[in-house]
């Protein structure tokens, strides 16, 4: 065969062993991964950790927490372990908060910090609204990973105490408020989807959240009143266009999670969420124009019949739905609310921490429930009625009276209602009252999430033996 | 539950042509296979065409050419795990045991064209739904084969190139119909994936006899290997129109699109040298430049030394070899050291473009989310100073048969070492991340095989009685030796949910480890929740080694004229087991042994309010939550059960046919045979599955974890075999 001559066999030979020796891959380009990118903006970075946390907020958290802290009665359908305190469809929030949201806020914060110039308002606006979620995150577990947290340093975070945890959200949010000016970078429209880029609303944001905060930890420790106190007058949430909301949208891949679960669940006919006969107390007695908005009449009811269930109570034709206008999807994902605002501002007033005594703090009162009445879509003559009926703050009746009117005003926001319920009094004296239900895993009410399993079995840190639910966490005296 | 499936059966015909001449040979095969599963609705078909031709062109000149197509269809896959709204067999084992198969398959649908339900919260679907409509069909085009050409350059040098490739396309498509419930509103996965490998070998042979009593054969070569994979992705949610998957039917469409490649060039060299036959040795070196490693390190070099000695031949005159008492003697020693790459694209630290925003129930939410786009960073960190994983082997065996044959014992000892194993440990995810990506140190395996056969009896005559037996037994230890600096454990995420993980530590083995129920430490007893009489959740634990201590087989073959039983054994001891199935069948009640309703008392202590304990004395709060207490989902300590097992895994009947019969039909022999597989579960630990199912497969995290598998299935066979 003269094709192949010895000749061309020696130097393919020889070629290929020289190609061999000399080293390949040496630009490492053929390494460089096609999928994903080296380098990502501070914005998207934000844009898709604040969704997911939104996303947590009004689904995955949402079930479990408000069965279990009874704001919503199970009918003994879908959430009747949930209201047991079951907690294992809380499946994913735990690391998602750590992997998905944290790790993301602080990897855009650094990135941020190392930019020139230097873009302090988008750096503020990160810091705001990681102390936004780790106060959330240890209202629910306690004692969390906060000092080595979601940095990848360290492999096995140790837990902080709730107290510090709460006092780093603090720090951050006062660096945060010193940072914001008027020039610098910020993250703007559209990846910031709460206040697209408004520094003005950011800042007040901040200073609630702050007001917030502190009003939670001022009964575990009492010096948090000297902090409370300069706080009157700052520039905080003051218009419903100040709220810390995520709009959600009727449209397909839009739509707030609560809206899709009775969607795709259930063809769009709520049938799962029934009402409490824990809110009953509160909105029945005091002829309450939310009760019809709250609820929907049970498909075998009699007209404007409305009947409501313990915690675990069967469901009946009759019992009483939660309400699907609450349900809907367009509905906003609420982070704190000017209502909310007015009847802390009250509460501050009322307890002397803020000037202008009891008067001034039932003017706010009642400003606080008009606005929580009014942005549901209750007729004017029916709240100015219902002011009109309620009692005048005085000593003796200020905190039950605020207490009342606050956790109704947290309706379908059951982490700040669960919060505002733990804070309402010491053990056994909260505010609106619970029954432990027939069939819960431990013997008190719900007052913490367990720890879950994974973070159990990875992290020695985690505190041994672990808390169980009705284990009261600091802040809850 | 049983009637549900139906008898699955496996159909196979395939026909061969053969032929050639003193220059040129050639064989086409065509196989057709055909198979309907056990769950109603699944089916399977492949079809095969395989070509394998060679040509001599000249003395020195020849080529061969390989090829293969392969196309396999399959339809109503079903699905198993977890998290969907449509896997058969978690809806099974939830089923009341009050509702019959006959009703189900009869309520299919309601009346308003949904789903029929099998719970009163009528979220759970028929499985008959399932199975009629939801589904994974897909198909794989798959072409395979290679070209060598081959040149005698010299008498002892020969040259050959031999390139070759294997593209394989396949078409997925998952579609849940509108109308399932969890899923109302419908949706469909599509997925078009590519897969294409490219191998080149260009391999010098010398091959000289040294001198009368050595030979030598050596190779040098070159390899390059390309592999490049394509995905393309788009999942649709909420369709117009039921039963039309169309994306433009579908009101949202979230694509994702991925692609990677990875190159490796490789040189080596072959040295054998062979003694009169008896004695061979062999050593091989090479290294290899991979595209997946770091820059500075992506060049590996690996050895080894193997050698074989046939003792029976060297030492032929020795009265114990020449008078069959020793009728075969070979002992062999190897020492290999293998080093390997990582996947692509593991080096740096990555940000992922999100096409949506997950939620655990599937209410994603897409993006770009009211005009924002995002962006989310890794949740494994990367390695840093990468290196090329290795493994050293060291291997010494004998195969010795006695008295001319009649008895053969296969023995065999191995040390294995891999270190620089490159592995993703699990780290808390309060980190920030689930997984950190390293070289994660050194894990030995040192094991046994034994193999012994034997037969006792054999008569002189062809058709007379013979007994055949067979045994086998292997025993392995696994041990991680020692852990890359900073890490105390060596941890893999099970990814179940349920915080169950395999781990083990330096000195140790690998462990299933989980939360364990809380315990007194003075008396081991279990602590009680005097509030409802069930157990308190712990903290860690771990619940025992996933690997078996030893596994074993006997089988026996008896054969006597034309006739022969054979049957095989296979036996596992040790090792643990977790069972999601059982913990799930108990938790629901649908247990046998969850029938008794009356409460009790369990055995365990209650913590006294001054630190002291007592015996239980509180009942446990229902029947129901006693057994929602033991469920997974607290802990995993009640569903590990010993994977110890007993088998009758095969037994057949042969008849050899008479030979006249057979050559009516133009053929040299036939045997007819019955066959069964999987027969009989002698004995196990485990209840309610079979203790060798698990959800993924073989690796560190699939060994011993079970969850809503599908029931393993009896097998029987007929076979006709003709020799033409």
């Amino acid at each position: 065969m003269r094709l192949i001559s010895s000749q061309f066999v020696r130097r393919t030979v020889v070629g290929a062993m020289t190609l061999s020796l000399v080293g390949c891959f040496q630009d490492g380009s053929l390494n460089v991964d096609p999928n994903r990118s080296t380098a990502a903006d501070a914005a998207q970075l934000f844009s898709g950790a604040a969704l997911k946390f939104s996303l947590l907020r009004v689904g995955e958290l949402t079930w479990p927490v408000a069965l279990s802290t009874q704001m919503w009665a199970s009918g003994a359908r879908w959430g009747l372990q949930q209201a047991q305190y079951d907690q294992t469809r809380v499946r994913s929030a735990w690391g998602s908060i750590y992997t998905d949201v944290l790790k993301n806020l602080i990897i855009a914060t650094k990135e941020a910090q190392e930019k020139t110039p230097r873009p302090n308002n988008s750096i503020a606006q990160l810091q705001i609204y990681t102390a936004f979620v780790y106060s959330q995150t240890t209202y629910l577990w306690g004692d969390i990973p906060f000092t080595e947290a979601a940095t990848g340093t360290v492999d096995q975070p140790k837990f902080d105490s709730q107290q510090v945890v709460l006092n780093g959200t603090l720090a951050l949010l006062d660096s945060a408020i010193a940072a914001i000016d008027a020039n610098s970078n910020k993250i703007g429209a559209p990846n910031d989807l709460y206040y697209a880029g408004d520094m003005a609303k950011w800042r007040r944001f901040a200073n609630s959240l702050k007001f917030r905060i502190l009003m939670t930890m001022v009964d575990a420790d009492p010096s948090k009143a000297a902090q409370i106190g300069p706080m009157q007058g700052l520039p905080m949430i003051a218009a419903r266009t100040d709220e810390m909301k995520v709009q959600y949208a009727n449209q397909a891949g839009r739509q707030n999670p609560r809206f899709s679960f009775t969607q795709i669940f259930r063809g769009g006919v709520q049938q799962d969420w029934y009402a409490s006969n824990v809110i009953f107390a509160e909105l029945l007695p005091f002829n309450d124009p939310r009760l019809p908005i709250f609820y929907q009449p049970g498909p075998g009811a009699t007209p404007g019949q409305f009947v409501s269930l313990n915690t675990v109570e069967p469901f009946t034709q009759a019992a009483s739905l939660v309400n699907l206008g609450l349900l809907r999807a367009d509905l906003p994902e609420v982070s704190f609310s000017l209502s909310e605002q007015q009847l802390l501002e009250a509460e501050a007033i009322a307890r002397g921490f803020w000037t202008g005594g009891l008067s001034a703090a039932d003017a706010r009162y009642r400003t606080g429930v008009r606005e929580s009445m009014s942005v549901l879509g209750v007729a004017t003559p029916q709240i100015d009625a219902f002011i009109t009926g309620l009692p005048a703050l005085t000593a003796s009746n200020f905190r039950l009276e605020l207490n009342r009117q606050q956790y109704l005003d947290l309706f379908m926001r059951p982490l700040e209602a669960w919060v505002q319920w733990r804070r309402s009094g010491t053990a056994g004296n909260e505010y609106p009252t619970m029954q432990v239900p027939q069939g819960a895993l431990v013997s008190g009410l719900v007052r913490r999430l367990l720890y879950r399993n994974e973070e159990i079995t990875s992290n020695p840190n985690t505190p041994n033996p672990v808390p169980q639910q009705n284990v009261a966490t600091w802040f809850d005296r | 539950m049983s009637d549900f499936f139906r008898t699955g059966a496996t159909n196979v015909q395939s026909l061969a042509v053969a032929g050639g001449t003193e220059q040129s040979d050639y064989r086409l095969s065509g196989t057709w296979l055909g198979q309907t599963g056990i769950v109603p609705g699944s089916e399977l078909a492949r079809y095969t065409i395989a070509l394998n031709a060679g040509q001599r062109f000249t003395p020195k000149f020849s080529a061969r050419v390989a090829a293969n197509y392969v196309r396999t269809t399959s339809e109503g896959r079903a699905q198993q795990g977890q998290n969907t709204a449509s896997i058969p067999i978690q809806l099974l084992s939830s089923l009341p045991r009050t509702i019959s198969t006959e009703f189900l398959r009869d309520n299919r649908v309601t009346a308003s064209g949904i789903a029929g339900s099998i719970d009163g919260t009528g979220t759970s679907n028929n499985p008959y739904w399932v199975t009629d409509n939801n589904g994974l069909d897909n198909a794989i085009d798959r072409l395979y084969g290679n070209v060598n050409l081959s040149y005698d350059a010299l008498s002892w040098f020969n040259v050959s190139f031999r390139a070759g490739t294997d593209l394989a396309g396949e078409n997925r498509r998952f579609i849940t119909r509108k109308g399932t419930r969890g899923r109302l509103d419908g949706e469909f996965d599509t997925q078009d994936l590519n897969e294409r490998e490219l191998n080149t070998d260009l391999i010098g042979t010398i091959q000289r006899q040294l001198t009368g009593d050595l030979a030598m054969k050596t190779i040098i070569g070159h390899n390059f290997n390309k592999r490049t994979f394509r995905r393309q992705r788009v999942f649709s949610q909420g369709l117009n129109i039921d039963r039309l998957y169309t994306q433009a039917n579908a009101l949202v469409n979230a694509a994702t699109n991925f692609r990677s490649e990875r190159q490796l060039f490789g040189a080596y060299g072959d040295v054998g040298l062979a003694w009169r036959e008896y004695l061979f040795v062999n050593v091989t070196g090479r290294n290899d430049w991979s595209s997946t490693l770091p820059t500075n390190n992506n060049s590996y070099f690996y050895p080894s030394v193997s050698s074989g000695f046939v003792v029976s031949d060297a030492f032929r005159s020795a009265s114990i070899f020449n008078k069959g008492r020793v009728s075969f003697m070979k002992l062999r020693a190897n020492w290999a050291n293998v080093g390997s790459d990582e996947d692509p694209y593991q080096l740096a630290f990555t940000y992922t473009p999100l096409t949506q925003q997950t939620d655990i129930y599937t209410f994603n939410q897409q993006f770009p989310f009211n005009g924002a786009s995002a962006f989310a960073a890794t949740n494994v960190i990367p390695p840093a100073n990468l290196r090329p994983q290795r493994q050293n082997s060291v291997e010494f065996g004998t195969e010795t048969r006695f008295f001319n044959d009649r008895l053969g014992i296969d023995a065999t000892y191995y040390q294995t070492r891999n270190y620089d194993q490159i592995v993703s440990i699990a780290v808390p995810q309060s980190s920030g991340f689930s997984a950190r990506r390293l070289n994660v140190g050194q894990i030995s395996n040192k094991g046994v095989e034994f193999q012994v056969t034997g037969v006792p009896i054999a008569s002189s005559n062809p058709d007379g009685l013979r007994w055949d037996v067979g045994l086998n037994y292997n025993s392995n230890r696994n041990v991680v030796d020692k852990l890359a600096p900073g890490l105390s454990e060596f941890v893999v995420t099970s990814g179940d949910g349920f915080g169950i993980f395999v781990a083990a530590r330096p000195g140790t083995t690998f462990n299933i480890q989980g939360v364990g129920f809380a315990r007194d430490s003075v008396t081991g007893k279990y602590l009680i929740n005097p509030a409802n009489g069930l157990r308190i959740q712990g903290g860690r634990k771990l619940f025992g080694n996933i690997f078996p201590d030893w596994t074993g087989g006997v089988t026996n073959t008896v054969s006597w004229k034309r006739v022969a039983l054979s049957f095989l054994v296979d036996v596992r001891k040790g090792g643990v087991f977790l069972s999601q199935t059982t913990s799930q069948l108990r938790s629901s009640g649908l247990a046998a042994e969850t029938a008794n309703r009356d409460r009790f008392v369990q055995d365990g202590v209650i913590r006294n309010p001054d630190g002291s304990t007592r015996p239980n004395d509180v009942q446990v709060a229902s029947v129901q939550q006693y057994w929602g207490n033991l469920d997974n989902s607290v802990s995993p300590e009640n569903n590990i059960f010993d994977a110890s097992f007993a088998k009758l895994r095969e037994a057949s009947l042969s008849f050899r046919l008479p030979e006249r019969w057979v050559s009516k039909l133009g053929a040299a022999s036939g045997v007819w045979s019955f066959e069964g597989r999987n027969l009989w579960l002698i004995s196990s630990k485990v209840p309610h599955v079979d203790p060798e199912a698990n959800v993924l497969g073989t690796g560190l995290i699939g060994e011993g974890i079970e969850r809503n598998v599908l029931p393993s299935t009896r097998t029987f066979g007929l076979n006709l075999r003709l020799v033409f």
